[in-house]
């Protein structure tokens, strides 16, 4: 089981879209695939038409021994599956921060699961919290989307320290371009830079309608426009995050 | 979750009749009728069956994908596949492919029955329109080499979803009010299988004939022959043909307990006539050895490559492909012997007189339970001493020979198991077992030591560098050690086997029949 965290301190970088779409993809090449929504806002589950409600919300669901099992749902797509959100999940920190071990909690949750999933996703709420240091604990990759402005670069190294903090040793960190708008010539310039940065994955995400109608389609954009340059290019960034880790076991 | 259950069609149903019988509670949306072949495969052994899985091909338009039930409640899993699946390490990683392996082993993944399907995909939806069950209905026609055979069927099947078991009890609770439907409890792979001439677990490796302790030993000893002799004649094609190693390896064992039976109960069937067939079925056995022998090789060689790390497991390539190569050869000069003359000619009068009434030997009348006992019980001590008389230091032929002892007993108890109590039986072979696996670890490590020294030169002949020498020098050391540790371990699980606790329990078990 291979534990893949989108996630980064700034919002509204198109998180959501690319953990969505990622296990879309992931599910369609025939891997079993979790999605699990940790964002009290409940986008991914609002895309996979579930409601985002988790009985007893993140307290009861980080006791030691509850099983998150059956508190998973299957969505439309064939071998994904859903863990939904819940609004309750804004104190998650504080339901962490009372228990033993709290950086580790979401890999002890995620444990069981081995032998059912091959993929699981985390879509992480954006902050830095307890909640994202459990995150980082529990992956084995670390997804970072990146717009091209200068607060979100600085957010990207700011991502990388608290990694290398709280992370482990082999977590692998692959940050990517998000929402590119190539006619900006501050984001051309930002491409530039980013391409001289090794740890990035070449593939950028543009910023397009296409990938907009995601909330009114309710599906991933791989789903609904998959010729369009958007739904490529997110096949482009599973196939080389795949290429990246290969090897890697 | 819900397990998927299924309604057979007994009247005249379309989609728009189901999605009125479940409105208004349910709101149902219907896809469009599409065309699909499901190809059922199973080793040949029924590993998948037994495991309470179905792993169905299905060809859709252009796509073909690999789709799994695994037994119990869990979801299926389906994968797209790029290229053709022969063995389960064929389908692509993940869970799919690890639970295939689990239950499938070594063995190739075989096709038992093909069944068109003309399906329809009715999706039951809440308010924000997310499916909470699937219905399909469908039209399912067995099919023989590509065409219809036997009568097609039309039903309801519901797949429920994870995490909406409620939706899908109360879908199914509707449904069963349907006038039109009634439950359907038919297996769609024994239907397809059916088609092709086979039922479900109509093949096994391991003995199982049913005996009545006071039946004439020479009638139970001739079904004991008859059963080895159809799992004999069940794994020639397949040996042939290559399809997977446990084919040779299943007949192999099925010729061995025939001599087994020939040689240990020698004197219940009519001498004269058995006799000439003891000869053959050495000359069977025989000609099975080379290629086994490679093949267990092989098999050891690539679990061993899997762990390195990948510049060591690509210095063992050369000696893969020379192995492989060998044992192209070896096996098919066993394929030409299975097509020859003289083997037809030994099943055909082997077959005869197994079937032909005759007179037994001289203990031929006697019952089974009586000959059975003394017979195991003589196994046993012959063991013993030739165990015991063993030096300290392992010494390759005579454990060699102890380890076909042994097997001579384990047939033997395996052969009358239906005469004793089954779980005793089944504890005393388990202990013997241990006991075997023990030798066979042995022999096949000093064999395999052999024969890596001997292939040396050949290796460097062949064109292989110095790497692939190192490493199989590497291996050569291992065997030697794994040599040395099997030998203690048979050392120590003999002197249990040969103590007096199992002489007593043997004893005590083969006297007491007809406990069931």
């Amino acid at each position: 089981m291979r534990v893949i965290a989108v996630w980064t301190i700034k919002g509204g970088v198109g998180k959501t879209a690319a953990a969505v779409n990622l296990a879309y993809l992931s599910a369609t090449e025939g891997l079993r695939t979790l999605l699990w929504d940790l964002d009290p806002q409940g986008a991914a589950s609002f895309y996979f038409r579930v409601r985002a409600k988790v009985k007893g919300g993140g307290g009861k669901l980080l006791r030691r021994s509850a099983d998150l099992r059956p508190l998973v749902r299957g969505t439309d797509v064939e071998n994904l599956d859903l863990l939904p959100a819940d609004f309750l999940y804004r104190r998650l920190d504080l339901e962490l921060d009372a228990r033993k071990d709290p950086e580790e909690r979401l890999a002890l949750k995620l444990a069981p699961l081995a032998d059912e999933y091959d993929t699981v996703l985390l879509d992480c709420a954006p902050s830095v919290s307890l909640v994202s240091e459990s995150v980082l604990r529990a992956a084995d990759v670390l997804v970072v989307p990146v717009i091209p402005t200068t607060l979100s670069l600085r957010g990207l190294e700011q991502v990388r320290a608290f990694a290398a903090r709280a992370g482990r040793q082999s977590l692998v960190v692959l940050p990517f371009l998000s929402m590119v708008d190539r006619r900006k010539t501050m984001h051309h310039e930002a491409v530039e830079l980013c391409g001289a940065d090794a740890q990035f994955l070449r593939t950028a995400i543009p910023m397009a309608s296409v990938v907009e109608r995601m909330g009114v389609r309710r599906a991933p954009v791989v789903a609904y426009a998959p010729s369009s340059e958007a739904a490529r290019a997110f096949c482009g960034l599973w196939a080389e995050l795949n290429a990246r880790l290969a090897g890697r076991g | 979750m819900v397990p998927p259950l299924r309604f057979v069609v007994v009247g005249r149903l379309d989609a728009g009749r189901i999605a009125a019988w479940l409105a208004p509670t349910w709101h149902v949306t219907a896809g469009r009728a599409a065309p699909l072949v499901q190809r059922y495969l199973d080793t040949f052994d029924w590993a998948l069956w037994r495991s309470g899985g179905r792993l169905v091909l299905e060809l859709e338009g252009d796509q073909t994908r690999m789709r799994w039930q695994p037994g119990g409640a869990k979801p299926a899993r389906t994968v797209p596949l790029a290229q053709e699946v022969r063995f389960a390490a064929d389908l692509p990683g993940g869970v799919l492919r690890r639970e295939v392996a689990a239950a499938a082993g070594l063995r190739a993944l075989l096709p038992v029955g093909e069944m068109r399907v003309r399906r329809k995909l009715l999706r039951v939806v809440d308010g924000e329109g997310k499916t909470l069950v699937r219905l399909w209905l469908e039209a399912v026609h067995p099919l023989l080499r590509g065409g219809p055979a036997g009568p097609e069927r039309t039903r309801v099947r519901v797949e429920p979803l994870v995490g909406y078991a409620r939706a899908a009890t109360g879908v199914v609770a509707r449904l069963q009010g349907l006038a039109e439907l009634a439950p359907d409890e038919r297996d769609d792979l024994a239907d397809a299988a059916a088609v092709a001439g086979r039922t479900p677990g109509d093949y096994s490796s391991r003995v199982l004939v049913e005996l009545v302790p006071d039946q004439p030993a020479e009638v139970a000893v001739r079904r004991i022959l008859t059963h080895l002799f159809a799992t004999l004649r069940a794994n020639v094609e397949g040996t042939v043909l290559d399809l997977d190693s446990e084919f040779l390896h299943d007949l192999r064992v099925a010729t061995r307990r025939t001599r087994t039976c020939l040689g240990q109960l020698r004197g219940v069937l009519p001498a004269a006539k058995v006799e000439p067939f003891v000869e053959e079925f050495r000359w069977l056995a025989g000609l099975t050895t080379p290629c086994r022998d490679l093949d267990v090789f092989l098999l050891e060689l690539q679990d061993r490559r899997r762990a390195l790390p990948a510049s060591a497991a690509a210095a063992l390539e050369p000696l893969l492909a020379h192995l492989r190569k060998t044992r192209a050869a070896a096996h098919g000069e066993l394929a030409e012997a299975l097509r020859s003359a003289r083997f037809r000619g030994l099943l055909e009068r082997w077959g005869k007189l197994l079937t032909r009434p005759a007179r037994g030997g001289k203990e031929g009348a006697l019952p089974i339970a009586r000959v059975a006992r003394a017979r195991v019980l003589r196994a046993y001590r012959r063991l013993v001493r030739h165990g015991r008389a063993l030096g300290p230091e392992p010494q390759v032929q005579a454990m060699h020979q102890l380890r076909i002892e042994g097997k001579k007993l384990r047939y033997l108890l395996e052969f009358f198991a239906s005469l004793w109590e089954a779980e005793e039986t089944a504890v005393l072979v388990g202990q013997l077992k241990l006991v075997q696996d023990a030798l066979g670890a042995y022999h096949d490590a000093w064999l395999q030591h052999e024969r890596l020294v001997a292939l040396g030169d050949e290796i460097l002949a062949a064109g292989a560098g110095a790497s692939t020498l190192l490493a199989m020098g590497r291996l050569i050391a291992d065997l030697e050690r794994r040599q040395a540790r099997e030998a203690e371990s048979f050392f120590r699980l003999f002197a249990d086997f040969s103590a007096r606790p199992v002489r007593v329990r043997l004893t005590r078990l083969v006297e007491r029949v007809g406990v069931a």
